[in-house]
């Protein structure tokens, strides 16, 4: 019994190869194949008995292919191959239709956290850089300006804001004497 | 210069209001101003003119009458006027033979302030019965003799302010009713007449 699970598994093995083949695909080693089908839980002792005995002979595997292609009707398995992708256009309705506005609340709302700037504040996650990566802080140039000269028609001299000083005594009280009261 | 007022020193209200304040500069040299004749009993000022020594207490009645008033005035003419003598071409000598005549009369010292265009006189160092009215009287006479000119003071906060009589006179009247108790008031009371503000 088990000795005819296996050979109609080596028929499926071989009808597999040639419709990959067919389809372009590279065909897997046979014991590959069998290990793969056997992981399925289908080897047993009498298929590994058959593996060592059977693998081999190519020749068998082919024969068996032919016999059982002659039986088995392939052209399914090609006529089942799904057609090559076609580009799916937009229906024509869809294009035509506007776009429907957005809600207000969508205008209006805040962005979502993950949209927030980065600039928050708070401490940092990045790591700080290794201590002795870090550069040692430069003294501050002075800026400063250029030597001021004063220059044009209008010189300020010291005491400008204080009024005139009479010359003479005379002249001091005749200046007080000018007063009068606001009327 | 300051800027606001404070009573205890002299301010400027305002740049233009600035204060100066004139000091004697150098010191005179009373030496032999007084001259003792001890035979004949009199002593001399300046070797011409006799003069008394007797206490400040007889001051006093100079000061409570009108014709006390008069004699104090006349007398701080002469000694205006031998300052005016003495040199006061400039404030600074002015200042200092007007001191120079106070201290061989034994009335005390004086100083000018200026505020802007106002001048003002600082008296220290009077007699204790020289009132203030009598100190306002032999001051104009002083004011009067170096300049030769009228003018009359107004007293406000320790100072003596060198006045038209007719501004004087007008002041005092105000004064008497409560008004211009206070330096500031009377220099923003008071205008120039060129520019009609105090310069």
């Amino acid at each position: 019994m088990n000795v005819e699970i296996d050979k109609q598994v080596e028929k499926l093995e071989a009808l597999l190869g040639r419709i990959q083949k067919n389809r372009g695909l590279p065909r897997e080693p046979q014991a590959r194949g069998l290990g793969a089908i056997g992981g399925l839980g289908i080897k047993s002792d009498a298929r590994q008995a058959a593996e060592s005995e059977l693998a081999p002979s190519a020749s068998s595997i082919e024969a068996a292919v032919q016999s059982s292609s002659a039986a088995t009707d392939v052209a399914p398995a090609r006529k089942a191959r799904p057609p090559a992708p076609q580009p799916v256009a937009p229906p024509a309705s869809s294009l035509a239709a506007e776009p429907e506005p957005l809600p207000l609340t969508a205008l209006s709302s805040p962005p979502p956290p993950a949209a927030a700037p980065v600039e928050q504040a708070g401490p940092s996650l990045e790591a700080m850089p290794a201590p002795e990566k870090l550069e040692e802080p430069s003294m501050p140039e002075a800026i400063e300006s250029a030597p001021l000269e004063a220059k044009g028609p209008i010189a300020i001299s010291e005491g400008a804001l204080e009024p005139a000083r009479p010359s003479s005594f005379e002249a001091l009280i005749e200046a007080s004497l000018s007063l009068r009261l606001r009327s | 210069m300051r800027f606001g007022f404070d009573r205890r020193k002299a301010c400027a209200l305002h740049p233009r209001d600035s204060l100066v304040e004139l000091m004697m500069a150098p010191t005179p040299d009373l030496s032999g101003t007084l001259k003792f004749e001890l035979s004949s009993g009199t002593i001399t000022l300046d070797a011409e003119q006799r003069v008394l020594l007797f206490p400040a207490e007889l001051l006093a009645p100079l000061s409570a009458t009108e014709a006390g008033l008069a004699s104090l005035r006349s007398f701080g003419v002469s000694l205006g006027a031998a300052a005016r003598s003495m040199g006061a071409a400039s404030p600074e000598e002015a200042v200092t033979s007007l001191s120079a005549q106070l201290a061989r009369a034994g009335f005390g010292r004086i100083g000018l302030e200026r505020w802007g265009a106002l001048l003002a006189v600082r008296f220290a160092g009077a007699p204790d019965t020289l009132t203030q009215e009598a100190q306002v009287a032999f001051l104009e006479g002083l004011m009067n003799g170096i300049s030769e000119r009228e003018s009359a003071l107004y007293y406000v906060e320790d100072r003596f302010l060198v006045l038209d009589p007719s501004v004087a006179a007008a002041l005092r009247e105000r004064g008497a009713r409560g008004e211009f108790q206070r330096l500031s008031e009377v220099i923003a009371a008071l205008v120039q007449r060129k520019d009609g503000r105090i310069s």
